[in-house]
């Protein structure tokens, strides 16, 4: 997926830029389960013991195992066959320490986008809060909603869109059911990414979940095309 | 200045599998979850003597004699009755110097350096860079726990997590009727009198309705069971009236039953509108990446069978 940074201070240069995305492939060069030299699948081959785990490794466990508590159970990032993949966390995790990255190097005004999930800093190249639009879930090209954030996060989950279809892209030949696509604002894109991923797995259930959590608003749309947001959405919203 | 990294960054690994879901209520208790369950009692031999003020010890500047042991039967630190029954409360201060908020969970474990154990009453947010306070009690009962001013481990967290997060009281805690285990009594639901003696359930075999309403027949439907990349998912939806009425978790990847009504949808000040596409300009689109379908596809191949 395609890491998007955008740094609006003049005084940015090309380093900057260099070291977000080199921690971004550090990240991956440590977590990612496609990887064979990677600590993560050193750990599920049993060639690393828990007392060299790296600190980042012990701290995305702890949090996972938090986030796993905070869902009641279903948020794991531990198979039955005991293999570990923690990467359901590490996007938000990683997005969000990027930003922090950016902001010790003096960036006040950026926003960081990978593969939809967005952290957003400052104000954008306008002075004007960050503009963020809301995918459509069925027209791949065009947005729904636009809502204007300043320091929080936002991340959306949903079906996958192709051309004009909407498709399961794990179960292809399936109908689609209710919700296709959840869109969460929260305090920063952690937050964001890895509530929504436990709340459009919810079904339509997810919206009152997010509703009842303290800290995130959501937009939600159904198959019909009928959206559902909770009660503090709509302060974020642009009006066109 | 923006740039595009093109990169397979993490790609194919964001499945991560999350439901939340409903406790199913067969259980009738919702026992609190601490954060790791080991259960740490501190041991009797390490409970420092209270600190009675022991004539014994004191300094003895006047020429009077010591009183006779006899003298001091009722000062003996005995708890009496009263204390035993009574639970050690109070405040403390949390402090999160770790760059994201933590949630501490209800029942959380708070233990002095000298092995007294407390739990904290609420779920308690500290946000990151913050503190706040919190209600706390004793693990046990009695005047030993009445303790003053001190600071606390949270064995429960992670062992790098420890260090960024502080606990400490700045007020002496207080005996007080025990709350703690009233949250946790179970409750039962009150005997449903039935005017009319009503038939056995026959869960199998009732006719379906003659006019079906809805999208949906009635009656329960078993999906597939799915690979959910940390375990496997199995739904089961129960349609009355057309409807979805609720969807229970056959398997999934923990060991209670549990499930999800679809009926808490149907939140009261939850606004819905028709989506309008627009073609406004923006900075950035937040958009969705390949998501885990394994709820989704085992509930959709349920409702396939239960398609009018």
């Amino acid at each position: 997926m395609p890491i998007t940074v955008e740094i609006v201070d003049a005084s940015v240069t090309d380093a900057v830029f260099e070291e977000v995305f080199t921690y971004f492939t550090s990240v991956d060069e440590r977590f990612s389960t496609y990887k064979d030299t990677s600590e993560i699948t050193k750990i599920n081959k049993g060639l690393i013991k828990p007392s060299e785990y790296s600190e980042d490794m012990k701290l995305v466990f702890a949090l996972s195992e938090e986030t796993k508590q905070l869902t009641r159970g279903f948020f794991d990032i531990v198979s039955r066959d005991g293999t570990i993949d923690p990467s359901g966390l590490v996007k938000g995790w990683s997005i969000y320490h990027a930003g922090e990255l950016l902001k010790k190097k003096g960036c006040k005004n950026f926003f960081i986008d990978a593969g939809g999930d967005v952290e957003v800093f400052g104000r954008n190249a306008q002075g004007e809060l960050w503009s963020v639009g809301i995918r459509h879930p069925f027209k791949e090209h065009e947005i729904v909603k636009v809502v204007n954030l300043e320091d929080q996060g936002i991340a959306t989950s949903g079906t996958y869109i192709r051309g004009q279809h909407i498709y399961n892209p794990f179960a292809k030949d399936q109908p689609l059911t209710d919700i296709v696509s959840l869109t969460v604002i929260g305090p920063n894109v952690y937050e964001a990414d890895r509530f929504v991923t436990a709340a459009f797995a919810m079904g339509k259930a997810g919206i009152s979940f997010i509703e009842r959590t303290p800290g995130l608003e959501g937009y939600m749309i159904d198959k019909n095309s009928i959206a559902t947001m909770t009660s503090g959405f709509e302060r974020y919203v642009r009006l066109v | 200045m923006k740039k595009i990294l093109f990169a397979f960054f993490l790609i194919g690994t964001f499945v991560a599998y999350a439901v939340f879901v409903q406790q199913s209520g067969t259980n009738g208790v919702n026992t609190p979850v601490v954060m790791d369950r080991r259960q740490t009692v501190p041991s009797v031999a390490t409970i420092p003597p209270p600190t009675q003020p022991s004539v014994a010890t004191n300094p003895a500047p006047s020429p009077s004699p010591v009183p006779p042991v006899t003298a001091l039967p009722t000062s003996a630190p005995v708890p009496t009755n009263d204390q035993l029954s009574l639970q050690a409360q109070g405040q403390v201060l949390i402090t999160n110097t770790y760059s994201v908020s933590l949630t501490l969970r209800k029942t959380t474990r708070l233990l002095t350096a000298d092995g007294k154990l407390y739990h904290l009453a609420q779920a308690t947010v500290v946000p990151s860079g913050g503190q706040v306070t919190a209600d706390v009690y004793a693990d046990q009962n009695g005047s030993l726990y009445a303790i003053g001013p001190t600071t606390f481990s949270v064995p429960g967290l992670s062992s790098s997590l420890q260090s960024y997060v502080t606990v400490s009281s700045n007020t002496s805690f207080v005996l007080a009727q025990p709350v703690a285990l009233a949250a946790i009594v179970p409750t039962l639901p009150p005997p449903t009198p039935s005017p009319v003696q009503s038939p056995p359930p026959t869960p199998v075999a009732s006719p379906p309705p003659a006019q079906p309403v809805g999208m949906y027949k009635n009656g329960t439907y078993v999906g597939n069971s799915v690979d959910a990349y940390y375990g496997n998912v199995q739904v089961e939806a129960i349609i009355q009236g057309g409807k979805i009425v609720d969807v229970q978790f056959l398997d999934h990847p923990q060991d209670r039953g549990r499930s999800i009504s679809i009926n808490d949808y149907a939140m009261p000040n939850l606004t819905s509108e028709a989506i309008q596409a627009q073609s406004a300009q923006v900075d950035v689109v937040s958009g969705a990446t390949a998501t885990s379908g394994a709820f989704v596809q085992s509930l959709a191949s349920a409702l396939a069978q239960a398609k009018n």
